[in-house]
């Protein structure tokens, strides 16, 4: 049996890439990403030591309450300050990790999910990246299962519109190459 | 460029991992917990230590007070309770007196003294909680006492 903080270390590897992705789509920082999810983590493991993968939901759902409670924060900081808004995710920060033939690919999916409202970036996260189903995104977001799958249409359309144009550089790459493997695969799920 | 084209393309991309020193702080933090959990009973104590001491000094007046005034008749035979699992630490104990009775002043022929006679009916409630779980458990016992008390005359 493996000690304890192996399975914690285990468990870290595998959901915090897919953490700091979706972190990244709510804090203007990488830096502020990573605080996000070092909380979210910490919290879910106390509640979750063995780190169930049902509760995963529950740990995007974490990400996203600190997430805008630290936005919030900042944001009454920034007023007292007179700063500008709070910055939408760092251009210049990679939120992808590439394979050598994928790094123009990210790049370019990194600029149009960027251009994309955040509703609609945060549900395309959760549901490309986090595993997430529809039923889950809704309930973490506290939204009703429709208008989570309009964001996610809405998304997608607007990422097909945006990436069209550039549709040979991106074919040229092979992404399914990648290894995104799910750590908990979900069914494959229908637009209602 | 289908839809299904767009979610394969974006799926393909993997999320950048975490930095190491963000591995560290968590590592950290759940060392803490750690930590803690292996102490337990020490912080539990911690917390009722108060209580604790005030329920003691609370016992040891008591304890004062009675010698003052001697009881003619042996207690009643106390409950032999016995809490002393590591656990359980004393809340407190309250003494409810339930009623007295005069019972008149008499003459004491072996002292040559007057006396007065009191009998005490009274609870005491006794409670111990378990820090582990919040557990409250509370004994209650009744207990008849009579007081002699010395009566001068001016």
């Amino acid at each position: 049996m493996a000690p304890a903080a192996d399975i914690w270390k285990r468990c870290f590897e595998q959901v915090a890439p897919r953490l700091l992705l979706y972190a990244c789509q709510l804090c203007p920082s990488r830096a502020d990403a990573e605080d996000v999810v070092q909380m979210a983590f910490v919290r879910w493991w106390r509640r979750f030591p063995g780190g169930d993968e049902n509760h995963i939901p529950l740990l995007y759902a974490a990400v996203r309450t600190i997430a805008l409670d630290q936005r919030r924060s900042q944001q009454r900081r920034a007023a007292r300050e007179a700063a500008s808004e709070v910055a939408l995710p760092q251009g210049d920060a990679p939120v992808f990790d590439p394979t050598p033939e994928q790094k123009e690919t990210a790049a370019i999916v990194q600029e149009a999910l960027e251009a994309l409202p955040e509703a609609q970036r945060e549900v395309v996260t959760l549901k490309l990246w986090g595993g997430l189903t529809f039923a889950e995104i809704a309930s973490a977001m506290g939204e009703s299962i429709n208008t989570i799958s309009g964001r996610y249409r809405y998304a997608l359309q607007a990422l097909q519109k945006r990436l069209a144009p550039r549709r040979h550089e991106l074919l040229m790459e092979s992404p399914t190459a990648a290894g995104n493997v799910f750590l908990f695969p979900q069914p494959a799920e229908t637009l209602p | 460029m289908n839809e299904s084209d767009i979610e394969t393309l974006l799926s393909g991309l993997s999320p950048r991992g975490p930095s190491p020193a963000l591995e560290r702080r968590v590592a950290h933090e759940l060392e803490l917990d750690q930590q803690w959990l292996r102490q337990p009973l020490r912080r539990s104590a911690a917390r009722w230590m108060m209580p604790a001491l005030w329920a003691g000094a609370g016992a040891a007046a008591a304890l004062a007070v009675m010698t003052l005034v001697q009881p003619e008749t042996p207690a009643a035979p106390r409950v032999a309770v016995n809490f002393q699992t590591p656990g359980l630490l004393p809340a407190g104990t309250i003494r409810e007196i339930v009623r007295t009775e005069d019972e008149g002043i008499a003459f004491n022929e072996a002292s040559q003294t007057h006396e007065q006679r009191v009998r005490l009916y009274s609870l005491e409630r006794q409670a111990w909680i378990d820090p582990r779980d919040g557990a409250h458990i509370t004994v209650e016992m009744p207990r008849e006492e009579s007081f002699v008390l010395p009566v001068s005359y001016q």
